[in-house]
């Protein structure tokens, strides 16, 4: 190595491991970035709801997204075209509640409902159902849910306040 | 020993045991469970044969790995998916046969929870291969689990649909072709809903039919419609 280096030019050798290098790395970072898409989005929570677009029973671990073909700012949104029982991973574990009160963290989410077709929420916008569990003395209702549906908890659970609490923010997600 | 200090002495030990109860109850109920672990991670691409299944298959897998996670493993819901389904998600893939028209399916998700662990499983199969499985969240006593086969398989299920509501055909939402899923209404009743459309006057509408999960019988048919920016699935 030593002797070829001798007959080379040491600094054109440098720049070509670092180009290939380079190279290399972005390649593999782009082949990453495709294989876990990564978004930054608004991401909401709600609660109380029974049975989505997908005719699926909701659940703690399922999200709504805007339905196919929705218009953000003159922009269709692509992850409205995302298939259902595409499967979302959180950044940060969503803190919920079971049945009891029990607090817990979940992080992946699977999309069975539809939401916000007029995007107020912005590309890539996700909602995260909080569950339905409530104690006989809060009303079955829920600040956007239209179809609130809920069923009895104990030690003071309240999704709906689960979400509330979770509010509006910018999060992020892999895909 | 004085009588009023031996009621102190008394007082003393009930309240100081119910604050240190109560104390206690509230250091555990700060205590969050983060269960989240992946098991068996989906490959970025897919490259499998195609194999749709039906949904006695599906459960069969499902119990098979359900049965090596955990000897308490219960099923929450088995439900028919379009991802990782070319024949659903890409352009003039849609082979009919696979989209559920005979009853079967590529993908196919599962939820199921284990007291033991306190954890929830969730589970995909994509041509005839648990391809990702995951536990997160925990075992939750407020959600209904399914005990024992469903009454019948899903390409008996789409004839029995199609025999209650002849003009029930694919879907004309966000799904693609014919859905089946194993699933607990919110009145307790295990069903096995088949999700397609109907047309509702001049409109063809996302609609389910529903099917007790023990016995075969139909209990509800639904279509979903959105009216005033509020959509609801509706009896029909």
């Amino acid at each position: 190595m030593e002797r070829f280096l001798k007959h080379t030019d040491k600094a054109r050798f440098i720049v070509i491991c670092l180009i290939v290098a380079s190279t290399v790395y972005a390649s593999l970072s782009f082949v990453s970035t495709v294989r876990a898409a990564h978004y930054t989005a608004t991401v909401t929570g709600y609660a109380f709801g029974y049975k989505g677009a997908s005719g699926q029973v909701l659940q703690q671990w399922h999200f709504a997204n805007h339905p196919p073909g929705t218009q953000c700012g003159g922009q269709r949104d692509p992850s409205g075209d995302w298939p259902w029982g595409t499967k979302i991973v959180m950044d940060n574990p969503v803190p919920q509640r079971d049945q009891l009160n029990n607090p817990y963290t979940r992080r992946a989410f699977y999309l069975y409902d539809n939401g916000d077709s007029a995007c107020t929420q912005g590309m890539y916008w996700a909602d995260l159902h909080f569950g339905r569990y409530k104690m006989w003395w809060y009303t079955c209702a829920c600040p956007g849910t239209p179809n609130p549906a809920c069923e009895p908890g104990w030690n003071g659970v309240n999704n709906c306040q689960d979400a509330t609490n979770f509010g509006t923010g910018t999060r992020g997600y892999t895909k | 020993m004085n009588k009023k200090l031996l009621i102190a002495v008394i007082m003393g030990l009930v309240v100081g045991s119910l604050v240190f109860y109560v104390n206690s109850s509230l250091v555990e109920s700060q205590h969050v469970i983060n269960n989240y672990n992946v098991l068996i991670e989906k490959p970025p691409v897919l490259e499998s044969e195609a194999k749709a299944i039906t949904l006695y298959e599906a459960w069969d897998i499902t119990q098979a790995f359900a049965r090596e996670w955990s000897d308490d493993a219960a099923l929450i819901s088995l439900t028919s998916a379009d991802v990782d389904d070319p024949d659903a998600t890409e352009p003039g893939q849609d082979s009919r046969r696979w989209l559920g028209q005979d009853g079967r399916r590529r993908s196919w998700q599962a939820v199921l929870t284990s007291p033991g662990l306190n954890k929830q499983l969730f589970l995909q199969i994509t041509d005839g291969v648990v391809v990702d499985a995951l536990e997160d969240g925990i075992h939750d006593p407020g959600i209904p689990t399914l005990a024992g086969e469903p009454a019948m398989d899903s390409p008996e299920a789409i004839g029995q649909a199609k025999s209650i509501k002849p003009n029930f055909s694919m879907s004309v939402g966000r799904g693609k072709g014919y859905h089946f899923i194993l699933q607990t209404t919110i009145s307790g009743k295990p069903v096995l809903s088949v999700v397609g459309s109907h047309p509702v006057g001049d409109v063809q509408l996302p609609a389910v039919i529903e099917f007790d999960q023990k016995t075969g019988q139909p209990v509800n048919t639904q279509y979903y419609i959105t009216n005033g920016g509020v959509s609801k699935w509706k009896d029909f």
